[in-house]
């Protein structure tokens, strides 16, 4: 075994295991780099196995270092791992990049015209050195595209996964350019494989394939599963704006709307793709855009419309790092005060935050039935990371799911018509244009109860009351919105949002296993933050831990103005997600 | 166009509502509701079929005194939101309404590109030349060198040629026309409902209070040359560029598909069949996912 570095393969403290396994691909945007993340993660989902997905890319559509992590378990995968187990490197910048993420025993697969890294700062690593000609092979056998599923090839036969889920999962992603093709690359993957079987090489885990027969369950990214809930929710027109990380979601409710004979519309802007879903609201057709931050900043004084208006609408907030242009194939979840207040006068809002893909799907239906149900905007907070990962929901959850319907105005009841009626829950049923004697003026400007201007003190103060009581009762019905593990009564307790669930959870559980008292608890309605489930469970724990990726500790803010205990921000905004071990060590360290 | 006969027929007095105007005794204004009132009447439309959608300002106020369905919404999106009431709603009869500040300032991003989609839309843009309900500053149409509350040294902006920039748009009807005579321009309001396309009115209404300007306008205000062609574009654009601002009358006239016809035929282009079950999303997750390979049948149940 010529390659290893300064170590015997029995001294290196851990081998790869076939239970838990990490691997980033990483090379020049252009080398096929996603293609292979894309293969490996539909072999491993052949194999039956959990996926957990993160990649990055260059703002640039070519050139530019980019890189896919995959990690793999048999059951639900919480989170992106820490460091990787092999490390696939298409050129040497991957290599220099990368190499910090390798963990000590872990495989270095790189082309075999790059070197080992030159700095290994702080300290030697033990490390499997293993090039393989990745690039010859390819050229050689006349498919120089192919660099990447030799890549694969070696990464295939090093990791044990079967050759008949890789070759079929091959087979697949290139049908579509045709037979030649496709049997170019299964003829690269294969000789690369013999590659590296034919080389000195560390023992070849047995990668363990989950239970059944063939996959269950649908996999696909959370912006996927956005564009389906939206459906199911019962979302008939869409207007939107082309902005990463939202575009996919645009691009694929354009394919779909039409189909169900929904109505879509590109924008010439935000401030227009809000206005038009608003319009179609108000005629009684529910409506959705989606969006990133800076066109989030310019929807601003529609949103405060709806919300004085009163008019249902799901406005999709795919976050990525800011401020201003930021940077925009990076993540972060830095909106949630924006999500929240951004605008003037006081109309905080409805913001639902998906954890998971299958959330991404579920509170996607929920964000419509809240809207319809409350007659109000609602933000549904996405991230980039969440957006753009692979995850599978189960086959059932796509039709599980129950739709809500604003409440309409009975013709002939409550007449005069007023459309803003002040009721004890504060909905007032609502006339759609085409019903008889009611029309009536929807109004950004504060109204009587018929929808005339009206700037009494009196009424200023019920329609406000009106307002906040939805949202007020909307929080003392939201313990579905909450997701609990651990004890009930630990000291400790940490608090997540979004795609910050999967690290944090992962974290708590290590901790715990090593009799750590301490628990998790997850907003997935972030604003009004549950009352029940979640605010009184923050408000009994000794110390509280909000893990959140921007750089104030946006939410650990908010539980400050909702709760008399030590909220301890563990934020960071540096534009990836966070690892679990990253989680622990942050806690540790306020711990001690 | 809905204007389904009603079984009685409706007059100019049932399109107005219990509300007064808030605005100032000899607005123009008054003059435009009344001519609103008249078309409406002349076409029979039913008030629950109706919307008018505006912005922010005095004019925009105008769906309180109109017997429909309004949405008063924020400064110059009115033509977006009214897009999306038609887009979602065809068979409803939609107009947008506003002034000049709404449309061709804060608003004016919206104009080109409602005008190159041709939703069937009516849009009313009552042209005081200034910022009334802000007490009197330069708006986009003031004329160069007026001295104003925002131009105490004169104007140095020139004005936007409305009714040149929306026939280059794309609009389908552009007309220009007087609050002064109600009775002219109703006539000319229902031309534009009747349009089937996008259409824009420019219609000059003077403010008594910031930018008294009737008195020339009165004077000045006159039909479009005889011979004025509406279906010749460039003649159009020349006669929008030669002209004083002054001559009333329908500039351009052109038919061509609407947004909403442009949507309906989508539709039918979209490829594959609806969910069978609207109540089961797996039958969507092929074409959502955008691969094939990616979808794994679900052993089916024993049932």
């Amino acid at each position: 075994m010529p390659e290893i570095q300064q170590a015997q393969v029995a001294e290196i403290s851990r081998l790869i295991q076939g239970e838990d396994i990490r691997v980033r691909i990483s090379g020049e945007s252009g080398e096929g780099v996603i293609t292979a993340g894309d293969i490996l993660l539909k072999t491993l989902h052949k194999m039956r196995r959990g996926v957990f997905t993160y990649e990055t890319y260059p703002a640039e559509v070519r050139g530019g270092h980019c890189w896919y992590q995959v990690r793999t378990i048999v059951g639900e995968v919480l989170s992106a791992g820490d460091a990787v187990d092999v490390l696939v490197a298409f050129n040497q910048e991957g290599i220099e990049e990368h190499f910090h993420a390798l963990r000590e025993g872990g495989f270095l697969l790189r082309d075999a015209s790059t070197h080992p890294p030159l700095d290994e700062a702080p300290g030697p690593k033990q490390y499997f050195d293993i090039p393989i000609g990745m690039g010859q092979i390819s050229v050689d056998l006349g498919s120089p595209k192919s660099k990447n599923v030799a890549a694969l090839g070696a990464l295939s036969a090093a990791i044990g996964m079967p050759r008949a889920n890789i070759e079929s999962a091959i087979s697949e992603v290139f049908q579509r350019k045709g037979e030649k093709v496709v049997n170019q690359n299964l003829e690269v993957l294969r000789a690369a494989r013999r590659s590296y079987e034919e080389i000195e090489h560390p023992p070849v885990p047995d990668l363990r394939a989950g239970e059944g027969e063939e996959p269950t369950g649908y996999l696909m990214t959370g912006n996927d599963a956005v564009v389906l809930g939206a459906i199911a929710g019962g979302c008939r027109f869409f207007a939107g704006y082309p902005i990463t990380p939202a575009s996919p979601i645009l691009e694929a409710i354009a394919r779909e709307l039409p189909k169900v004979a929904g109505t879509f519309v590109q924008a010439e802007d935000e401030i227009a793709a809000l206005g038009l879903a608003l319009g179609a609201s108000y005629a009684g057709v529910k409506s959705m855009t989606a969006t990133s931050g800076p066109g989030f900043s310019l929807m601003t004084e529609e949103l405060g419309l709806a919300t004085a208006a009163e008019l249902p609408v799901v406005v999709v907030n795919a976050q990525r790092a800011g401020p201003s242009t930021g940077m925009p194939t990076k993540n972060e979840q830095g909106d949630l005060n924006a999500m929240i207040y951004s605008g003037h006068g006081d109309a905080a809002r409805i913001v639902l935050a998906p954890t998971t893909v299958e959330d991404a799907f579920s509170l996607t239906v929920e964000a419509f039935n809240l809207a319809e149900r409350c007659q109000s905007p609602v933000v549904l907070a996405m991230d980039l990371s969440l957006s753009q990962r692979w995850g599978t929901i189960p086959p059932g959850r796509l039709k599980d799911f129950q739709t809500e319907n604003r409440k309409v105005w009975d013709e002939g009841k409550d007449e005069p018509y007023r459309r803003y009626r002040l009721t004890e829950d504060g909905v007032s049923p609502i006339a759609v244009p085409g019903q008889k004697a009611g029309q009536y003026v929807a109004e950004g400007i504060e109204h009587d109860e018929a929808g005339a201007p009206c700037y009494t003190p009196a009424m200023h103060t019920a329609m406000m009351d009106k307002r906040y009581r939805k949202l007020d009762l909307l929080s003392q019905s939201a313990d579905k919105y909450v997701e609990r593990w651990g004890s009930k009564t630990a000291a400790d307790l940490v608090v997540a949002w979004g795609s910050a669930r999967g690290p944090a959870l992962e974290a708590v559980q290590r901790m715990a296993h090593k009799d750590i008292d301490i628990a998790v608890a997850i907003p997935k309605l972030l604003y009004p933050l549950p009352r029940g489930a979640f605010l009184k469970a923050v408000s009994e724990a000794a110390r509280v831990f909000v893990v959140e990726v921007n750089y104030t500790g946006q939410l650990a803010g908010l539980l400050r103005r909702e709760v008399q205990r030590p909220i301890l921000s563990i934020a960071k905004a540096d534009g990836q997600v966070f690892t679990a071990s990253e989680v622990i060590s942050r806690i540790e360290k306020v711990m001690e | 166009m809905s204007t389904t006969a009603a079984p009685v027929s409706l007059t100019a007095k049932d399109y107005k509502t219990d509300l007064h105007p808030i605005w100032c005794p000899g607005c123009g204004d008054f003059g435009v509701l009344n001519a609103i009132h008249r078309a409406l009447a002349a076409l029979q439309v039913l008030p629950e079929e109706l919307v008018l959608v505006s912005g922010i300002g005095c004019s925009s106020r105008a769906p309180h005194f109109v017997n429909a369905y309004g949405f008063h919404t924020v400064h110059g999106r009115a033509l977006p939101i009214a897009t999306g009431v038609k887009q979602a709603r065809p068979e409803l009869e939609v107009i947008a309404i506003g002034g000049d500040g709404d449309f061709f300032a804060i608003g004016m991003g919206h104009l080109p590109h409602a005008a190159r989609r041709n939703p069937d839309i009516t849009c009313i843009i009552m042209d005081n030349e200034i910022y009334g309900l802000t007490k009197g500053q330069a708006s986009p149409t003031s004329s160069l060198r007026l001295v104003t509350g925002s131009t105490p040294y004169e104007l140095v902006d020139q004005p936007v040629n409305p009714i040149a920039l929306s026939i280059v748009s794309g609009a389908t009807f552009v007309a220009r026309g007087y609050s002064g005579k109600p009775k002219e321009l109703a006539d000319l309001i229902q031309l534009g409902i009747e349009h089937k396309g996008f259409s824009v009115l420019q219609i000059i209404s003077p403010c008594v209070t910031f930018h008294n300007i009737f008195e020339a306008t009165k004077a000045g205000v006159r039909p479009l040359p005889e011979g004025h062609d509406p279906s010749d574009k460039a003649g159009a654009i020349k006669a929008a560029i030669e002209g004083n601002g002054m001559e009333v009358g329908i500039f351009y006239r052109e038919q061509r598909p609407t947004l909403e016809d442009g949507i309906a035929s989508q539709k039918l282009r979209a490829q594959g069949a609806p969910p069978a079950r609207r109540s089961d999303m797996s039958a969507l997750v092929p074409s959502v996912v955008r691969d094939d390979a990616f979808v794994v049948k679900p052993r089916m149940p024993s049932k």
